[in-house]
Parts: C-alpha cells; sequence; structure tokens
C-alpha cells in the first residue's frame, strides 16, 4: 500500500473513532468537571478536574442501591432468558411438531412490535395482578422482550448441533433431558453466551419499562436513577454524567468476561 | 446374547412409505448385513431397533421383549454412526467412558475398563486428545470403542466405513470382522457397499424400495440372485444383462441357441463377467464383438466388449488382458446364466443347446 493510501485508512479510522468516542470524552469531561460549572466550559478542553461528583452520586444519591438493583433485574432476566429460551429452542430445534414453523414466525411477530406499543397494556395487566412497582414485575417485563429472540437464537445453535449426537447419547444412556444437559448444551455454550449477554444488556439498558412499571424510588434500576438527576427547574449534569459513566461500566466487564466464551471451532472434529 | 426379531414392520414418514411389511430374522451372535441402494430404508430400519425412530407398524424384538417404545437406552444395544458422532467437548477416554458414566459407574472403576478397550483398538496414546486432534481412522476407532465398552448385547452399525479411504476401510473391515469374532455379539451392520456386504456378513438382507428382496448367507445371494435387481447389486463389476425373447421354449443369444424351461415372452438373460470364456478364433457359437476398453486391475483385467446383441458392452473377467479393439468371440458358460422374468423374479434354468 502507497503512503498516501496508508494515511487516508488511518485518516478514516481516526474520523470514525473521533465520532464514536467524543460523547464518551464529553461524558468523563462533564463528570469531571465542579458541580454546577459544565455550562461555563469553554472550547474542548478541561482546566479543572474533580472527582466530587463521583464520591457525591454514592453519598446523596442510592446510586449502591440502584445499581445493584439493576444486577438483579438484568441478572434475572438473562438467567430466566436463557433457561426458557434454550430449552423451547432445544424443542424447536429437535422435535417435530405440528405448528411448530407457525409458531415460530409468532415469536418472531412479537418482535416486530414496539414496546412502546405493549407497554400500556402490560401496565394495565401488572395493575390487575399486583405486579406494578415490583422487581419480579419489571424481570417479567424485560423476559417477554428478551425470550423471542433468546428462542430463535438458541434454536439456530442447536440447529448446528448434529442430531447424530443427540441419537449417540441417547444410545449411551442419556434421556432426552440428558443429551441435552450433557451434549446439546455444553456445545452450545458459546451462543449461550450470546445470548445472555443480549439479555443482560437488553435489560440493563431499558428505560421504558422500568420508568413506567416502578415507581418507589429504592425498587429504581439506575438507568431509573439517572433520569432522577434531571429537576423541574434544574438538571445535575456534572453528577448524571458520572452517573452514566458507573452505569456503564458493568456492562463492559461482563462483556469483557464472557468474550472469551464465543470462541468459534467448539464443534470442529464431532463428525467426521 | 439376544437375537434380533423384525415383525412385519412399516414405517411412513409424512405420506410417504419408506418400509413396507418388513421382517427379518436374526439369530443370536450372527453378523448380519442389511445392503441396498441408497433410499432403500436400510438405515431407517437400524434406527427403529435404536429406538431413534418408531415404527408405524409392526413388532421389533430383542431377545424375546418387544423394544416398541422403549427408549434407546434401555434397549442394550450400541451403535456406531456413519458421522461417528463423537462428542467434541470430550477427550477420547471421556467418550468411551461415556456409556459407563451414564450408568453410574464411578470414574476410578470407569478408567480400568476405558484403557482396556483403547489398548484393544490401539488408542491408548490418545487418550487425553480431544477428537478434532484426530485422523479419520481414529475417529472411527473411537466410536467403535465407545460401542465395545458398555459390551451391549446387539451392535448396530450404520455404514461406519463410509467416509474413510479405501485402505483404511479394507482395514477396518478386518477389525470388525476380528471383533465379532472375539466377542460374538449379535451385530447388525448397514451399508450400500456390496464389497462390505460380501466380507462380512454370516447373512446378507438385500433391501429395495422398503422392502426385502432377499436374504441368505453371501455366496447364497451371489450365485443365485432373487431378482435382477439383487443380480445387478450384488457383484462387483455388475452381472451382464441381456433382454431377449423366449420363442417356443427357446432363446437365441446372437448365434448360440438353447432350450429353457421358461414360458415364451421377454426374459432377461444375466452372465457374471467371471463366466464368460473369451476367444479370439471365430467360434460358431460363440457372441462375436469387438474390445472397446480396458480395466487393467493388476492380477485380472476387465474387458469391455462392444456386441451386436447387447446395447451395452459386456464386461468379461479375465486373468490374461487382450489389446483394445481385438476382434473376439464370447462364450457364455450355460451353467451360470440367470434368468429374470419381466417382474425382474428368477425363473427357469437353461437347457440343452438346440444346435452349435
Amino acid at each position: 500500500m502507497t503512503a498516501i493510501g496508508t494515511f487516508l485508512r488511518w485518516a478514516a479510522i481516526a474520523l470514525l473513532a473521533t465520532f464514536a468516542l467524543f460523547p464518551i470524552y464529553w461524558m468523563l469531561v462533564i463528570a469531571m468537571t465542579p458541580t454546577g460549572f459544565s455550562r461555563s466550559l469553554d472550547g474542548i478542553w478541561p482546566t479543572v478536574f474533580t472527582t466530587e461528583n463521583f464520591t457525591r452520586i454514592f453519598a446523596e444519591r442510592p446510586m449502591t442501591r440502584w445499581i445493584l438493583n439493576s444486577v438483579i433485574v438484568a441478572g434475572l432476566t438473562s438467567a430466566l432468558s436463557l433457561l426458557v429460551g434454550t430449552s423451547c429452542g432445544y424443542a424447536l430445534s429437535r422435535i417435530r411438531f405440528r405448528g411448530a414453523g407457525a409458531l415460530m414466525l409468532l415469536l418472531l411477530v412479537t418482535q416486530m412490535m414496539p414496546a412502546t406499543s405493549i407497554i400500556v397494556p402490560l401496565y394495565i395487566l401488572f395493575a390487575r395482578v399486583g405486579l406494578l412497582d415490583t422487581m419480579q414485575g419489571m424481570v417479567i417485563g424485560h423476559v417477554s422482550l428478551v425470550l423471542p429472540l433468546a428462542i430463535w437464537m438458541s434454536k439456530g445453535f442447536f440447529d448446528r448441533i448434529p442430531s447424530d449426537l443427540d441419537g449417540a447419547a441417547r444410545i449411551d444412556g442419556c434421556t432426552r433431558l440428558s443429551a441435552w444437559w450433557y451434549v446439546a448444551l455444553p456445545l452450545a455454550a458459546p451462543g449461550l453466551a450470546a445470548i445472555f449477554i443480549y439479555g443482560f444488556v437488553t435489560s440493563w439498558h431499558d428505560f421504558l419499562f422500568a420508568h413506567t412499571l416502578v415507581h418507589t424510588p429504592s425498587r429504581w434500576t439506575a438507568a431509573n436513577g439517572i433520569v432522577s438527576f434531571r429537576g423541574e427547574y434544574f438538571t445535575l449534569h456534572e453528577m448524571q454524567m458520572a452517573a452514566a459513566l458507573v452505569f456503564a461500566a458493568p456492562v463492559i466487564v461482563i462483556f469483557v468476561l464472557m468474550q472469551r466464551w464465543i470462541v468459534e471451532g467448539a464443534l470442529t472434529g464431532s463428525v467426521r | 446374547m439376544p437375537g434380533v426379531t423384525f415383525e412385519r414392520v412399516g414405517k411412513r414418514f409424512g405420506g410417504s412409505l419408506v418400509l413396507d411389511d418388513v421382517s427379518i430374522e436374526i439369530p443370536e451372535g450372527h453378523l448380519v448385513v442389511f445392503a441396498g441402494p441408497s433410499g432403500c430404508g436400510k438405515s431407517t430400519l437400524l434406527r427403529m431397533l435404536a429406538g431413534l425412530d418408531e415404527p408405524t407398524s409392526g413388532l421389533i424384538r430383542i431377545g424375546d421383549k418387544v423394544v416398541n417404545g422403549v427408549p434407546p437406552r434401555d434397549r442394550d444395544i450400541a451403535m456406531v454412526f456413519q458421522t461417528y458422532a463423537l462428542y467434541p467437548h470430550m477427550t477420547v477416554a471421556e467418550n468411551i467412558g461415556f456409556p459407563l458414566r451414564m450408568m453410574g459407574i464411578p470414574s476410578h472403576r470407569r478408567e480400568g475398563q476405558v484403557a482396556q478397550v483403547a489398548a484393544m483398538l490401539g488408542l491408548t496414546p490418545y487418550l487425553a486428545r480431544y477428537p478434532r486432534q484426530l485422523s479419520g481412522g481414529q475417529r472411527q476407532r473411537v466410536a467403535m470403542g465407545r460401542a465395545i465398552v458398555r459390551a451391549p448385547a446387539v451392535f448396530l452399525f450404520d455404514e461406519p466405513l463410509s467416509n474413510l479411504d479405501a485402505a483404511l476401510r479394507a482395514q477396518i473391515r478386518v477389525e470388525i470382522a476380528r471383533l465379532h469374532r472375539e466377542i460374538g455379539a449379535t451385530m447388525i451392520y448397514v451399508t450400500h457397499d456390496q464389497v462390505e456386504a460380501m466380507t462380512l456378513a454370516d447373512k446378507i438382507v438385500v433391501l429395495d424400495g422398503g422392502r426385502v428382496v432377499q436374504e441368505g448367507a453371501p455366496m447364497e445371494i451371489y450365485s443365485s440372485p432373487a431378482t435382477a435387481f439383487v443380480a445387478g447389486f450384488i457383484g462387483a463389476p455388475a452381472m451382464n444383462m441381456i433382454t431377449t425373447q423366449v420363442h417356443r421354449g427357446q432363446i437365441t443369444l446372437a448365434r448360440l441357441r438353447m432350450k429353457v424351461s421358461i414360458p415364451d415372452g421377454l426374459v432377461t438373460v444375466g452372465i457374471r463377467p467371471e463366466h464368460i470364456s473369451i476367444t479370439t478364433e471365430a467360434s460358431s457359437g460363440g457372441i462375436v464383438g469387438r474390445i472397446e476398453w480396458v480395466e487393467a486391475l493388476g492380477a485380472e483385467s476387465i474387458l469391455y466388449v462392444k456386441t451386436e446383441s447387447c446395447p451395452n458392452p459386456m464386461r468379461v473377467r479375465v486373468s490374461t488382458s487382450l489389446p483394445a479393439s481385438t476382434e473376439v468371440w464370447l462364450l457364455p458358460m450355460r451353467e451360470h446364466l440367470h434368468f429374470f422374468g419381466r417382474d425382474g423374479r428368477r425363473q427357469g434354468e437353461a437347457g440343452a443347446l438346440v444346435h452349435e
């Protein structure tokens, strides 16, 4: 490659990186500006640094509680979606029954509907059965968002595992259930990690359900908590940005931890 | 060690009939080969015996016990799959030991049994490896080991050699024969390869279109095939088939005319390539032709001879080859002629020559 080509390529990469990373940089700048002074920032380089916003969000607001709530809700949502999604996906992949295709299509259709269109009926339903303003209600709401795709994804992963392996396992002494547990599930592990991350991130980032279905501050998730820095007359931008950065961290940690599971080639050598 | 019985077994997949009224008896300790072209239903038969598919009608027995509806794990069988179906996330030792683990045998007792089987199959150096680190032949052996380790009543083999190269295939064929001799279990072996069928079987069951066409000892099937299909399927190169007419109890093949005990009408005459003698000297009773192509196999050659009486070239097996485009005379050995009627079934025998 010529020097100009190399230059252009790096220039393009730098431009894209700027677009992607500048907002995060700006979050960081605001979060480290003394409370109330972000409006008087001039230029893109900060001159005064402080970490007081980070300590204040934990001291003055129940940020720990909110993060913990988010972890509980997102963890339960992805665990439940994984459990139900993989068993449904396995059944749809392995057992032939009438209407399986229609069922798959129906699941997909539910994904086509925007969450905003089901939130009102869901609110009324939850109000009737007493799930409003509870964390289990929020988990159920989030599972309903995640599950259809979780089933589709896991069916796809199981479809890629040769059915001869299940046959062999059943001949070697497994029931259908233990064949799933000992053979299909370990082989689908990379896919399961992907589903877990998808479920976790979807639930973690959800604001609509969190904001609509729960109103007691001690049950808020962090997504809802961050909004509380915005008041009727003024907004605590600096603390809000600090909270947003803290909010983003766990997702990055989870992703880095589970990334190594998402490896190709787990199936090599099973057949032929 | 029980035998296996299929009693009027039928199988439908959706609307299509895959197996139709199949009854087969497999005596205990025998190695029986289900042979036939792909789609003849032989693998389905095996999968139903394994419990992976259920028959639509009929009964399957292992020993005296009807196994319809019994889950695979309770049938006391082991199966070697065409794809081997090794568990990719387990080592060779874990793969072989898996059936024992499922029986609830503790790991320290499993190890001994696994080691013994591995030694028997020459897999000892590979016990810690994963299937992806093995060659095709080694994977095949692991699959056999997983079957052997649990000492099942019945072994099932579903085209176990079809993914191996020719040399390895011959070698493992011998190993399977040895295994059968040593453990004496009932074995059912599915293949579309007639060489495997001929060399391994105590009994061959030939299937076509979901029905049993013939069953018997390999040489019995070879020397008196029940139908034109069986005649063409068993034996390589395939039997020569010539369609001709029976007229007043006589047939005419070129200038060869002989009496037959077959009613008048169309008949297919079959003759194996090794049952034709060939000469370069004009012979009054012979079928004249010209060598079109020669396949030299070393110890023997296959000549493809173009004749007037037959649209396809005749295959002739000879020990001393002749050059292509030689003019030759073919003399079928009368006692080795096979006759098949219009329905493909075997008929009558050749009688005396009418005149030379």
